[in-house]
């Protein structure tokens, strides 16, 4: 009885711990850095970079079949994307785009993008004041 | 500040000190302070009933003066979407979870016998650190800088994309789940301060279901909402505000399962106390993740920071030492027993099962958490969707497996005829596969999940027959919501395993063939649905059936964006979706003798070519209401080079152009027949040059996604069956907690 239960507990504990070492595993091998254009020019594996979209770069490529389009951060650098997956119908909407990929040295070849739409939990357009319309009573 | 909102919000503050204040007298042993505490928690829901119905009149009344109102809705909303801006901001959604927090203690109290003040006295405190944060971040403040007596003529509008049914039902369901899940948590920190470590679990259970059934249902219509109106294909993306409510829903399983186990066994104590107290802190941290701005870089939804970060800190850990110093103070005087029953037993299956779950939720907690965890060592870094899908499917398996083997045991003993119903069941499930690979699914992992899935359907589906034909349906709730589960499960992987998407250029008039269909762009339809373009797509499948798809794209007037929607046919085998990406507008077809040139771009005359080389708006001094511009061309020949500008006129009496005669070419000449100043093209007339090729024109194309997804029905099938199940028992665990039933006994 008593050695039942504790070949029990082994099992359970072999399970937990290949489970939490599974687990974290996956964890390291997925985790993808946020950076900086500038650094994801440089960086070895997969990171995402988040940049607004500039207006009127974005094509598709009936070849290739792939979206292209050019994003640009804050400090005003800009870089060029492609993307052959599902693209999210949100895409000219969205305020900021978050694109996860590898730079091949002219593109960022990107494995998922991210639209951040506007949301419940987002104020939208003006948040100024100033910028509230002239008013009637 | 709107004052009788304000007012609301501070009486109901008020009354919620002043009744916790009565409870602690209570506590004492005090029968009058009793009748207080109570009379001043009813007078705390009715203030925040007010302060609600008070936020919907602002709302419905355009009460642009309103910071709340203005930002959320405008004068153009359908009165429906007009109402579900009341909890369309972060303000707003915190009212609607205090009042279901509030309207959820009355019932409370009124099950409640000698543990009143001690269950109400944690549980006012989650009101109360609601009612703060109203407070704190009111909905009835005004917009700042607006002059006396004045007001904004319109508001900025709802997104248009949460402007869908949906998107109505789906924030109030989730808050009540929300709200629910601080039930248990004053139930079990009021039975570890009372020492009753077995009575509460009655209570404790139907609302525990409460909050399964609710945020089940809840994530459910936040998926299919995804799914669509987004146009990406999916419904769970894997991003925190999804994690962030599906944490707190595998927690509460893993409760419900506990608690379960304590009713049948009376043993697990610890286990349902640490789970009661876990699963509020989640939706706290849950709540802190989402609102607080600190994974705003992270997130497909964007977070403002209100200035609440630091209060839901605060909150968190509040919340987390009060549960954890209960349980600590408590924790060696719980009785705990062994059990000695063998493994194939409901019971040993259900607490592997539960510790499956929370190893389901540390996974999902730790990748959402990934951007906090590592911006302390390194730079900020998230896991994507990859990292989730390759550890919840052998979860998956597991999981599928326990709930097939589980409706064939009985809770001590293995049960009667096992084996057989085992292969039966079995059979059922290698039949399903066998299926499956013949189809041409393949995939070692997806395949096992298939077959465990299978295997779960059919030993419910038998087990839920037998419970029928007793007659015992509310018995049978478990039974339900498991065989659900299992067609869920079967329904994910089978939809994004083996789906089949194909990018295509259609230009109109055109048949495309695709994935064994065959597709024509017929053109837009601007007059339907107004303001909106349909895209109409024919699609006609092998056996000759035609289905008019009809995906958006438009233009958000709020934003001047591009909004995209797809459309779907629905099929109980699999769902056809077309997902808009690109409109292009083509080029018409142009006579002989007239060439349409963009920027740069030439077109052959004899002996050289004509070159279109920009704009000029020299010599616009036309005189009132005329307006000119000038067209420079060059004309590229062996001897040189030379610049021509005819001018095209527009004037009250519509367009003219000057003809310029194109120098050593006797009597050719160039007119311009028309510009199109936003694609940077112009339409050129020759004449006297002999012939000029006809342009033939390029058609408009439309460029969509076309998926097929298989299965993708059980996805939903699965989970309504899911919640009808959870609802099943929710209602038979309800009657069994009613004040008057005696002394529960198992089942």
């Amino acid at each position: 009885m008593k050695s039942r239960r504790t070949l029990w507990t082994v099992l359970g504990v072999v399970a937990i711990v290949g489970f939490l070492a599974f687990g974290f595993g996956a964890f390291k091998s997925n985790l993808t850095p946020y950076v900086t254009f500038e650094e994801a020019r440089t960086a070895r594996g997969t990171v995402q970079i988040t940049g607004t979209l500039v207006s009127g770069s974005d094509s598709f490529d009936a070849d290739s079949s792939r979206i292209l389009f050019t994003l640009r951060e804050n400090s005003g650098d800009t870089m060029r994307v492609a993307y052959a997956g599902a693209v999210p119908g949100n895409l000219k909407e969205a305020d900021m785009i978050v694109a996860i990929g590898r730079f091949d040295g002219s593109l960022l070849q990107a494995e998922g993008i991210l639209t951040k739409c506007p949301s419940k939990y987002e104020q939208q357009g003006s948040r100024h004041p100033d910028e509230v319309p002239k008013a009637t009573t | 500040m709107f004052v009788p909102g304000a007012v609301t919000l501070w009486v109901a503050l008020v009354a919620l000190v002043a009744s916790t204040y009565f409870y602690t007298r209570a506590l004492r042993g005090e029968k009058a302070a009793l009748d207080r505490a109570r009379q001043a928690y009813t007078l705390s829901a009715f203030a925040v009933g007010l302060a609600t119905a008070a936020l919907s009149y602002l709302i419905m009344t355009h009460d642009f003066r309103v910071h709340y109102v203005y930002s959320y809705s405008d004068t153009s909303l359908p009165p429906v979407y007009l109402f579900s801006t009341l909890w369309a901001g972060q303000e707003g959604s915190f009212l609607l979870w205090l009042l279901s927090g509030l309207l959820i203690g009355l019932p409370l109290i009124r099950s409640s016998d000698d543990d009143e003040a001690h269950t109400l006295i944690p549980y006012n405190l989650v009101q109360l650190s609601l009612v703060l944060i109203l407070i704190r971040q009111s909905p009835f403040r005004f917009l700042q800088g607006l002059p006396p007596g004045q007001m904004p003529t319109d508001g900025q509008g709802l997104n248009p994309l949460l402007q869908n049914p949906w998107m109505v039902i789906h924030p109030p369901i989730m808050f009540v789940g929300y709200a629910a899940t601080a039930v248990p948590f004053a139930l079990a920190v009021a039975a570890l301060w009372r020492r009753q470590y077995n009575q509460w679990l009655r209570r404790a259970l139907p609302w525990s279901i409460v909050s399964l059934v609710t945020l089940g249902c809840a994530i459910m219509l936040g998926g299919y909402w995804a799914y669509v109106t987004l146009g990406w294909g999916g419904y769970w993306g894997w991003d925190p505000v999804e994690n962030a409510s599906l944490v707190p829903w595998i927690t509460s399983a893993a409760l419900v399962h506990g608690l379960l186990l304590q009713r049948v066994g009376g043993r697990f104590r610890r286990l349902n106390f640490s789970l009661a107290i876990l699963t509020f802190v989640l939706v706290v941290y849950a709540t802190f993740l989402t609102r607080s701005g600190v994974l705003s870089d992270f997130s497909v939804h964007s977070f403002v920071d209100l200035g609440i970060t630091g209060w839901l800190v605060a909150y968190l850990l509040t919340f987390l030492l009060i549960g954890a110093a209960f349980l600590a103070w408590r924790w060696r005087e719980i009785p705990s027993e062994r059990g000695d029953e063998p493994f194939w037993t409901r019971s040993v299956l259900t607490v592997v099962g539960i510790g499956v779950l929370l190893g389901a939720a540390s996974m999902v907690l730790l990748g959402t958490s990934a951007p906090l965890l590592t911006r302390m060592a390194e730079k900020p870094s998230q896991v994507g969707p990859a990292f989730y899908n390759q550890v919840t499917l052998p979860i998956g398996i597991v999981i599928a497996l326990l709930v097939a083997f589980v409706p064939h045991l009985g809770w001590k003993q293995p049960g009667e005829k096992l084996l057989g119903r085992l292969l039966t069941a079995g059979v059922a499930a290698l039949a399903g596969t066998a299926l499956a690979i013949a189809l041409g699914a393949r995939g070692a992992l997806y395949l096992s999940l298939l077959t465990a899935a299978s295997f779960a359907a059919g030993s419910n589906l038998w087990r839920l027959v037998e419970a029928l034909r007793a007659r015992s349906l509310l018995r049978a709730g478990g039974h339900l919501a498991h065989l659900g589960l299992a067609l869920m499960l079967a329904g994910i992987v089978i939809s994004s395993a083996f789906d089949r998407a194909v990018k295509l250029n259609l230009p109109e008039g055109q048949e495309v063939r695709a994935l064994g269909r065959t597709l024509v762009f017929r053109g837009v339809d601007t007059t339907t649905v107004p303001g909106k373009q349909l895209m109409l797509v024919e699609v006609k499948d092998a056996s000759g059936a035609i289905w008019t798809a009809r995906p958006r794209m438009w233009t958000n007037p709020k934003s001047g964006q591009m909004v995209a929607n797809p459309d779907l046919h629905v099929l109980l085998s699999h769902d056809l979706y077309v997902a808009p990406i690109e409109w292009r507008p083509g080029r018409a077809a142009a006579p002989a003798n007239t060439v349409e040139l963009g920027k740069s771009e030439a077109t052959r005359v004899a002996g050289g070519e004509l070159r279109f080389d920009q704009f000029v708006r020299e010599g616009t001094h036309g005189g009132e209401a005329t307006f000119s511009i000038g067209v420079r061309l060059t004309l590229v020949r062996q001897d040189g080079e030379q610049t021509l500008v005819p001018q095209l006129t527009m004037g009250p009496n519509g367009m003219t152009s000057s003809r310029v005669e194109l120098p050593g070419l006797a009597g050719g000449w160039v007119e311009v027949a028309g510009i199109n100043a936003d694609q940077g093209r112009v339409r050129l007339v020759l004449g006297g040059v002999g012939e000029v090729a006809a342009d033939p024109g390029v058609p408009p194309v439309f460029i969509a996604e076309i998926t097929i997804k298989p299965a993708i029905s059980l996805v939903w099938i699965g989970l309504v069956v899911l919640l009808v199940g959870g609802t099943a028992a929710l209602l038979r665990r309800a009657r069994d907690a009613g004040p008057q039933t005696p002394h529960p006994t198992a089942t």
